[in-house]
């Protein structure tokens, strides 16, 4: 079988995001990167799927410029197969993305699709939802558990949703979204980074994939919460409930 | 095309508050965009929760409900909000973030092609061609201007940022419409629901977590304390290394670097002296409450509100202060 | 007169295989060959095992090779340091060697005189009561030691968990050959040439003498016969042993001194690196299976005596885990004539990230074996496979991305600085230190005020130093230690590149972590820096007199040493001389030094959580208090951490202080 795992790069978890002076873009310069820790639960995921059945193709896809290659070999570094990359330097809003994963899904025709549920830079978290309404597809979202069947016509995937745990049944394809608990992602190994080295990366442009519209939401400009006020000490619990209140935290 | 449409999932007979505060961004949204909002309830309760919502101050209620909107699906209830909206377009639409919004909200936007912005903190303005909207990145750190460039748009928004609108208003009239047929994916079945047990939230979710250390001296004298007022605030309890190593609470409570890392909205850390180890896990929470009777602990360096104070008083009486309220 | 005449002529001698019949012989010779071939073959087997092994590092000179044998194999030096035991084991080798060798005279006395047609060769008066008289002292040797080792196993009184019936039956073994051996002789002397009276010089061979004396009262025919009984017994016996060597732990008997003499030159800290050309090249990295290893690790695995003393001073077996250094040793050697993966459940990964990388195994190994070089090699398949999950994963990760365990971030790295007057590298011109902060004195907040008291001395003491600043970052320790070469090899890159764009004299750390790892390890990356730990640096202040502390009252104390700078580094004396000017009294806990008892943070333990067994921080607390300190001085941050965690935890009043908090509250003007 064939799993696509879409992929975004995304600042490392523990940097510190500065906003450039003219406060529309953010200052990424001494900023590292690495795969969306989430995207990267959808990674291991496949890898596990691949693993468990013997047999599949793990392709990981992603859209962006030249340097989101770093990211798609750290995803074969952990074990997958080859990697699709959409050429495109600049920015794109989400239902662009997910018209262009929707043309490269087309071309692989996966059994499943999966991602993280949501990119912690931006976390909007509607790329893998309009890739599956783009295609047709039954979706599952926050997936803490995914159990494929045995002829891989089907997965049962079980949701975090808001009231408990949702048990779903989808027909494959589809497209599922990984969530924290899902699994918990390898290292990428040393010999794993090596022959990522070695796996192919294909190179799609952007303009190939068809129309995608134009970019229709678009971030204009970023601020920092205000400050964060240097810590004050209150004198007694009365003072603390009054803090509190003020800021609208109880 | 002025309006804006709340939509409300209408799968159980009770009105949650969020679904209230989506009305409250509805009547910010109309008022920005010099129009009004009208309500669609989407599933089997649209009819029981109809009166209720007709008392939003919306223009007209609509209701919707079919056996294939029985059971939520994303499948479905994208398909049925394409549906009604593709016979009644509105400037924007929008619905309160939920674990189903999250997931049906951007389906709906592809299907009927339009842009859409998620978890919206805050309505700027929005003008016929153009809605901008506030919201979060990179874990709340950071605010994002957002600009939605076309006539129709999704949003999703956050219940916590928008007051319910006052009731008592002019009743809305109700409207029910039909549900298209073939709404349900096939390949998509609801299998069954695991309620989340009523107990304190998980860690990893919890937007406030009561954090214990060795200041609270045990199960016996301190950590009851707190637990009451984890009860309190609705909040997950944690703890750090030494009281796992002490047996005190379970390893799953702990929070640190060799625990769980957390980043709640507010961290309330008591008796916990906020060693490196400790600190590496909850570092990133928004805001840190400290009660700590040590006024020289590393904890107040990073704590935004810091009490120096005898646990064994503060605690229970912030816990009788919140009760009081009502909380 | 008379008597030496008769002690000095020809006939004072014994005839070789006396009372042997043919028949015997023969079965000698046909058993002699049997466990020859068995033996050989035995060992060339192992010895093929080893040759699957990868071919690595540097030949030893034969000079140094045989100085070492005599140092450590014949002399027993290093075996020496275990009381008892050490002494049973010296006493049976000694009796063993010199048993031997009076054999192999006999044997070639025999056959010389055969091949040359002479009565006798050598094998003749003071030469034959010289060798007859060493003999039975060397024979007593043998029983004394076996005695001892036996009677230690029957006290219980060591820790030997994997003591198997083998190992009991081996000296059961030895004893009945050692007592078989004089019995026969004892019942030569007392029926060869009609009795006692026909050879007195047989007094030389006291023990026999003695023997033959008591069983003067029998027949001869009796003793004859008894005298063959015995004979065919001990040849057998023999014959027995020959063949078991290379089947159980006797092995060592052979390859322990190969091992001794043979072994790579390099300390417990300094890990062997791996080429990335040869991974790419590969695939392979870290040991999956036994050929994966080199052949040195191979035949030094084969060295094992099963002493257990690794185990015995490990960390983790002392307080309950899964690990036994000696087990991995003996499980490794157990499959390497197989293919078979060595990960499973005899290894597991529980086994391996037990490890403290403290090194106390390797210290402790009578035949030199490196223990934590193959639990490194070990963990390096765990870390290739992925398998390393949870907070030691997103410790390597934090380490690869933010320069730091905690995922700090790296601007912050100099924030204790501030207000402190620390210049940065590039606003001194050459000092005369560069100051390494390491990532827990940059970030965690008590360490910090080790690196702020360490500030405080060496403005007090006018050094010229500077800091990297936010340029510094992680040394690769953790990720080194954790298996992930390449994490490590990044971060050590990244330093010796800021480290060499600048000119200093010496790189001063408070971490000894940090100092291992730039000292031992940084020079195989091409980064050869001239690398003082803080307390021996303190020490030369005070020695030069360019830092002078004030009197105070004598506090008792005592010092936990860190691993990585006593054990992997030497560094024993300079703390204690340190303290000691501070008026700290140090009282040395049982285990210190060399042979201190780890604080349970190296080896990546302190990112990862210590689920089973006793803690060992809190062991070592506990060994620690047996000094009655009233502080506990310490000398690394990771110590720091553990001891403070493992104090807090019982509530103790006992303080626990850097070296360099406790100097610089004896600088002058500085509030007691």
């Amino acid at each position: 079988m064939k799993l696509l795992v879409t992929l975004k790069r995304t600042p490392q978890r523990d940097a510190r995001i500065r906003i450039s002076e003219e406060g529309d873009a953010l200052d990424l310069d001494n900023v590292q990167f690495e795969v969306n820790p989430f995207d990267e639960l959808a990674v291991e995921e496949a890898l596990r799927i691949k693993e468990a059945r013997g047999e599949a193709e793990v392709v990981v896809v992603s859209v962006g410029a030249e340097e989101c290659e770093q990211q798609l070999v750290s995803a074969m570094a952990m074990g997958a197969d080859r990697a699709v990359r959409v050429h495109h330097d600049g920015e794109l809003d989400s239902l662009q993305v997910a018209k262009a994963l929707a043309a490269v899904v087309e071309r692989e025709e996966p059994d499943l699709v999966l991602s993280g549920k949501l990119a912690v830079d931006d976390e909007c978290g509607q790329v893998p939802a309009m890739l599956a309404g783009l295609l047709g597809w039954p979706q599952a979202s926050q997936a803490s558990d995914i159990e494929l069947s045995e002829d891989a016509s089907g997965a049962t995937v079980v949701c975090e949703v808001d009231a408990g745990l949702e048990t779903v049944s989808l027909a494959l394809p589809a497209v599922i979204m990984a969530d924290l608990r899902l699994n918990e992602p390898r290292y990428a190994s040393l010999p794993g980074i090596m022959k990522a080295k070695k796996k192919p990366i294909a190179t799609l442009g952007i303009e190939e994939l068809g129309d995608l519209g134009p970019a229709r939401s678009r971030v204009t400009g970023f601020r920092a919460l205000e400050d964060k006020p240097p810590g004050i000490k209150v004198g007694s619990v009365e003072e603390l409930v009054q803090a509190l209140e003020e800021k609208k935290l109880i | 095309m002025t309006d804006t449409l709340i939509i409300i999932q209408a799968t159980s007979n009770e009105l949650s508050k969020s679904d209230l505060a989506a009305a409250g961004f509805g009547r910010e949204a109309a008022a920005a965009s010099g129009g009004s909002f009208d309500i669609l309830l989407l599933g089997p309760s649209a009819a029981a929760l109809s009166a209720e919502v007709a008392g939003l101050g919306g223009g007209t209620v609509f209701t919707m409900s079919s056996a294939e909107l029985e059971v939520y699906t994303a499948e479905a209830f994208a398909a049925a909000a394409a549906a009604f909206l593709s016979g009644h377009p509105y400037r924007l639409t929008a619905a309160a973030t939920s674990s189903a919004t999250k997931e049906y909200f951007p389906r709906l936007a592809a299907l009927l092609d339009v842009p859409m912005a998620s978890d919206v903190l805050k309505v700027e303005s929005v003008d016929p061609q153009k809605a901008v909207l506030t919201r979060a990145v990179f874990v709340g750190n950071l605010l994002a201007t957002v600009e939605l460039e076309a006539p129709q748009a999704l949003v999703t928004c956050r219940s916590s940022e928008f007051a319910p609108p006052a009731s008592g208003g002019e009743s809305s009239a109700v409207e029910p419409v039909d549900a298209p047929t073939a709404l349900a994916s096939p390949g998509k079945v609801f299998v069954g629901l695991e309620a989340a047990s009523s107990d304190r939230p998980d860690l990893k979710e919890a937007d406030i977590i009561v954090s214990v250390g060795r200041g609270t001296r045990g199960p016996d004298e301190g950590i009851p304390l707190c637990e009451r007022l984890a009860d309190v605030l609705g909040a997950a309890l944690g703890a750090t290394r030494a009281v796992v190593d002490a047996g005190w609470l379970a390893n799953e409570f702990q929070i640190g670097q060799t625990g769980k890392i957390v980043a709640p909205e507010v961290y309330v850390a008591i008796g916990l002296s906020g060693s490196i180890q400790h600190l590496a896990g909850m570092r990133n929470s928004k805001t840190i409450v400290a009660i700590n009777k040590d006024p020289e602990a590393p904890i107040f360096e990073v704590a935004d509100l810091g009490l120096v104070a005898d646990l064994f008083d503060a605690v229970p009486e912030l816990t009788a202060a919140l009760e009081s309220r009502g909380g | 007169m008379d008597k030496l005449n008769t002690i000095f002529a020809a006939t004072v001698t014994r005839e070789i295989l006396w009372n042997v019949p043919t028949w015997a012989r023969a079965l000698m010779y046909i058993l002699f060959l049997a466990a020859a071939v068995f033996c050989v073959l035995g060992i060339a087997r192992r010895v093929r095992s080893w040759r699957r092994g990868r071919e690595a590092g540097e030949a030893v000179s034969p000079g140094k090779a045989w100085r070492r044998l005599w140092r450590d194999a014949v002399l027993q030096v290093r075996i020496w340091r275990s009381g008892a035991a050490g002494l049973g084991h010296a006493l049976v080798f000694w009796g063993f060697l010199v048993l031997f060798l009076g054999t192999c005279i006999v044997a070639v006395e025999d056959y010389g005189s055969w091949l040359l047609g002479r009565e006798h060769l050598f094998f003749t008066g003071t030469f034959y009561l010289g060798v007859s008289f060493a003999l039975e002292v060397f024979g007593i040797f043998f029983l004394l030691g076996l005695v001892l080792a036996l009677s230690r196993r029957r006290s219980g009184e060591r820790l030997r968990p994997l003591s198997r019936p083998v190992d009991l039956a081996v000296l059961w073994l030895f004893l009945v050959i050692g007592l078989s051996g004089f019995a026969t002789e004892g019942l030569r002397i007392a029926a060869a040439g009609g009795g006692l009276e026909s050879h007195p010089f047989e007094r030389w061979s006291f023990v026999g003498w003695w023997l033959a004396t008591g069983l003067q009262g029998l027949e001869v025919n009796v003793l004859t016969s008894l005298h063959l009984g015995f004979w065919v017994g001990h040849m057998v016996l023999s014959m027995v042993f020959i063949a078991l060597i290379p089947y159980c732990k006797l092995r060592h008997i052979f390859f322990a001194p190969v091992n001794i003499a043979l072994r790579e030159d390099r300390k417990a800290g300094r890990y062997l690196g791996v080429s990335m050309e040869e991974v790419e090249e590969t695939g392979r990295y870290g040991a999956a299976v036994a050929s994966d290893f080199t052949r040195r690790q191979l035949m030094s695995f084969d060295a094992c005596t099963e002493c257990a003393r690794c185990q015995t001073v490990c960390p983790a077996t002392a307080t309950g885990k899964p690990l036994s250094p000696m087990k991995v040793v003996l499980d490794i050697a157990g499959s390497s004539e197989g293919g078979e993966s060595l990960h499973g459940d005899e290894i597991s990964p529980d086994v391996l990230w037990a490890c403290t990388s403290c090194g106390a195994c390797v210290e402790e190994c009578p035949v030199y074996i490196d223990q934590l070089g193959a639990i490194v090699d070990l963990r390096r398949h765990l870390v290739a496979e992925g398998e390393i999950r949870g907070s030691a994963q997103a410790a390597l990760r934090s380490v690869a991305a933010a320069g730091n365990p905690w995922g700090m971030p790296r601007e912050d790295r100099a924030d204790w600085a501030e207000g402190l007057g620390v210049p940065t590298i590039d606003e001194v011109d050459s000092p005369e230190l560069l100051f390494w902060i390491g990532c827990a004195g940059s970030y965690d907040r008590r360490s910090r005020k080790v690196t702020e008291a360490m500030v405080r001395i060496l403005q007090a003491a006018g050094v010229r130093f500077a800091i990297l600043g936010k340029g510094e970052c992680c040394t690769g320790d953790p990720a080194r230690r954790m298996g992930d070469e390449f994490t490590y090899n990044e971060l050590a890159g990244a330093n010796i590149e800021s480290l060499s764009a600048a000119t200093f004299e010496r790189v001063l750390t408070t971490c000894p972590h940090c100092f291992n790892a730039i000292r031992n390890e940084y020079p195989d990356l091409g980064g050869n820096y001239d690398v003082v730990h803080h307390s021996e640096f303190i020490e030369e202040l005070l020695a030069s007199g360019r830092l002078v502390l004030e009197d105070g009252a004598a506090v008792r104390g005592t010092l936990h040493d860190p691993c990585y700078l006593a054990r992997q580094n030497d560094v024993v004396e300079a703390p204690r001389s340190v303290l000691r000017s501070t008026g700290l009294d140090v009282v040395e806990p049982e285990q210190s030094g060399k042979e201190g008892f780890c604080c349970g943070a190296g080896g990546g333990r302190m990112w990862m959580e210590e689920d089973t067994g006793e803690r060992i921080n809190s062991e070592r607390w506990s060994q620690l208090q047996e000094t009655d300190p009233e502080t506990v001085a310490v000398g690394c941050p990771f110590c720091m951490t553990m001891m403070t965690d493992a104090r807090d935890a019982v509530d103790s009043p006992v303080e626990v202080k850097d070296i360099a908090e406790l100097v610089a509250e004896r600088l002058p003007g500085s509030p007691a």
